[in-house]
């Protein structure tokens, strides 16, 4: 890359690292994980640079990001949480801790149950209802069919709403 | 329903996720991050051509070592050159291992220090942990370069228990090594019970290590990684890992490095070793599933493994420049879900007998949509390059904005022209007489994954 497309790429990185870490939190539902596959996410942009069209650079971006992100919550099993010694609790897992004794209100409710849709499923709900996408936009960044966004949108709002009716009579189980 | 519920709950998921995003903090510099992660990107692509030869030279210097206690080295899993991690890390104020001092709580223990001393290498660490007493050491195996290589020993014994004098025998002390360029951090890996201690040991000051204990196969062939970070007390971490080889963990300290584990110990997964006189592939296939299970956290019975090459192909190599032909054995191993993954070893005979170099790295997942279809592609020296494609008739390669087709041979391999080895975005396709495509190799994804398939992502 020469030193003026490098320019652009580094303005392109300062301008929109925040946002799409703001989306990579939602998709992944933790900051370092976002940051991670944000990083991940423009290295790819890097190496594809000069390939981008001008003007298409941030829905490259954004298609880049929710791909890995699917890619990434369809692996095989979760890693397994490493337990500083002696007894040390990691850096995030007292925060954990202390939401999980948060009032719990809608919003929460709404985040968590988002947390447990099919990683497509919440990546179409991110990208429509956060990143204010069309369903044809929305569709392209995913490789996926317009069809498909406005049924996954359809099937993810609905056990988003079942989730919230469940807070709202009651039936959570605590 | 109705419309009002409909965009009032709309509206209710857009200000919950508003909100949620809001809380991301941003980086005072990202630019500077992502150009550090562009860089180890290319430093990873790059090193694919020289990965074979360099492996090969890692671990003659480890049996010419002739290390004590049987143990095995391997260090550097994916056969690949070394070099490239450690002469590019910005070190700045992180202080050389030669500079770092004497720490744990038996750095006081003047006796055992000078014990270990008197015998190998200089001590790095001292401590009890988890009822054991472990010391680790740091000496040029070859009294050689200092800077190019450095061997790394880990002691592990009942505390209280003298250090053997030389000549001695070891008793109940274990004893492991790892022979590796001088990083900025080194790691250590050894089974406690049913779970593995992880020691990471960085220059003195060192605040927190991101570790990543597996490598994850993704869909399309790629692998990912997720990293945790750990406080260090001074510069060291004491962690727990279960069901986990030693060759699949990765970690960094800062920017300054990241690598696999520097010396492994008796970890809860033991990979057997390649073993140079076992050209027939039938141990290959087992120490391959075993690192597949291992890297991939696959359990082992599940695994099928099969020889799918193994010929003498023209992969010019290797220290001793004698250019005899290396034998390349190609493992394929299926998980139950039918994804495949390969590893290969090559071994070359030396001029006098019993002795030659192997190298053998990990095992990496191949395209879904290739498969065990999918071909080989092998550098050796001076940019020589050899597609291995058994059952293909020809091979397209494209390479540099140049192309050209080549005849697979009797032995199920192509050599590729000097114009094409070495350029940029190789991309390589493979037929059957019926000109119907095989499979195909391209450096931007296959190469990245053969440079080191267990650690891609810092």
């Amino acid at each position: 890359m020469n030193s003026e497309a490098e320019a652009e790429f580094r303005c392109f990185v300062e301008t929109r690292w925040q946002h799409l870490v703001r989306t990579a939190v939602l998709l992944t539902g933790d900051q370092g994980r976002a940051e991670d596959l944000v990083q991940q996410t423009l290295v790819i942009v890097h190496r594809k640079w000069r390939s981008i069209e001008p003007g298409a650079t941030m829905a490259y971006a954004r298609a880049v990001l929710a791909n890995q992100s699917a890619s990434w919550w369809r692996r095989r099993r979760h890693p397994e949480v490493l337990i500083a010694s002696p007894g040390d609790e990691l850096p995030g897992s007292a925060q954990a801790g202390r939401d999980a004794m948060a009032q719990i209100d809608a919003r929460d409710e709404l985040l968590r149950a988002l947390a447990t849709l099919p990683p497509r499923m919440r990546a179409v709900i991110v990208l429509r209802y956060y990143d204010d996408l069309s369903e044809a936009d929305t569709a392209e960044a995913l490789g996926i069919s317009a069809g498909s966004v406005k049924a996954q949108a359809s099937r993810g709002l609905d056990r988003l709403r079942t989730a919230l009716t469940t807070l709202e009579t009651g039936e959570r189980i605590r | 329903m109705n419309a009002t519920k409909h965009d009032d709950f709309e509206a209710l998921l857009r200000s919950a996720l508003a909100d949620r995003a809001q809380t991301a903090t941003t980086l005072p510099d990202p630019y500077d991050r992502v150009t550090g992660a562009v860089r180890r990107d290319r430093r990873r692509r790059a090193v694919v051509g020289s990965g074979l030869a360099a492996g090969a030279l890692a671990l003659a210097i480890a049996v010419a070592g002739q290390l004590p206690g049987g143990s095995t080295v391997n260090s550097d899993p994916a056969g690949r050159s070394t070099t490239s991690q450690t002469s590019a890390p910005a070190q700045g104020s992180l202080a050389p291992i030669s500079a770092w001092p004497v720490r744990g709580n038996l750095a006081g223990d003047k006796a055992l220090i000078s014990a270990v001393e008197s015998r190998f290498g200089r001590v790095l660490f001292a401590d009890v942990h988890d009822g054991k007493a472990i010391v680790i050491s740091v000496a040029d195996p070859n009294q050689t370069d200092p800077v190019a290589s450095a061997k790394f020993s880990a002691f592990v014994g009942d505390p209280g228990t003298p250090f053997p004098a030389d000549g001695e025998d070891f008793g109940t002390w274990e004893v492991y090594d790892g022979v590796r360029p001088t990083p900025a951090a080194i790691a250590f890996a050894g089974a406690a019970d049913a779970r593995s201690n992880l020691l990471v040991l960085a220059a003195p000051g060192t605040s927190s290590v991101d570790i990543s204990t597996m490598a994850i196969p993704a869909p399309d062939g790629t692998i990912q990684r997720q990293w945790q970070t750990l406080p260090m007390a001074d510069g060291v971490s004491w962690s727990r890992t279960a069901d986990t080889g030693g060759e699949t963990v990765r970690f960094r300290v800062g920017t300054a490095y990241d690598g696999p584990v520097t010396i492994e110990g008796k970890l809860t997964r033991e990979v057997t070793p390649f073993c140079m006189g076992c050209a027939t592939g039938e141990d290959d296939v087992v120490t391959f599933r075993q690192r597949v299970a291992s890297a991939y956290g696959y359990e082992l019975e599940s695994l099928q493994g099969q020889i799918t090459y193994n010929e003498t192909v023209p992969v010019v190599d290797f220290q001793d420049g004698t250019g005899n032909a290396t034998r390349i054995t190609v493992v394929d191993v299926v998980e139950p879900g039918g994804r495949h993954f390969r590893g290969y070893v090559a071994r070359t005979e030396g001029k006098e007998q019993g002795t030659g170099s192997l190298s053998g790295g990990s095992a990496y997942p191949l395209s879904p949509k290739w498969n065990d279809k999918a071909p080989l592609v092998l550098a050796g020296e001076n940019n020589t390059q050899v597609v291995i494609a058994p059952g293909a008739a020809t091979i397209r390669w494209e390479a540099g904005g140049s192309h050209g087709t080549e005849q697979v041979n009797a032995k199920g391999y192509a050599v590729l022209p000097s114009p094409a080895a070495g350029l940029a975005d190789l991309r390589v396709l493979t037929y059957d007489a019926a000109g119907t495509t095989l499979g195909e190799y391209t450096e931007a994804i296959d190469g990245e994954v053969m440079g080191d398939p267990l650690d891609l992502q810092p």
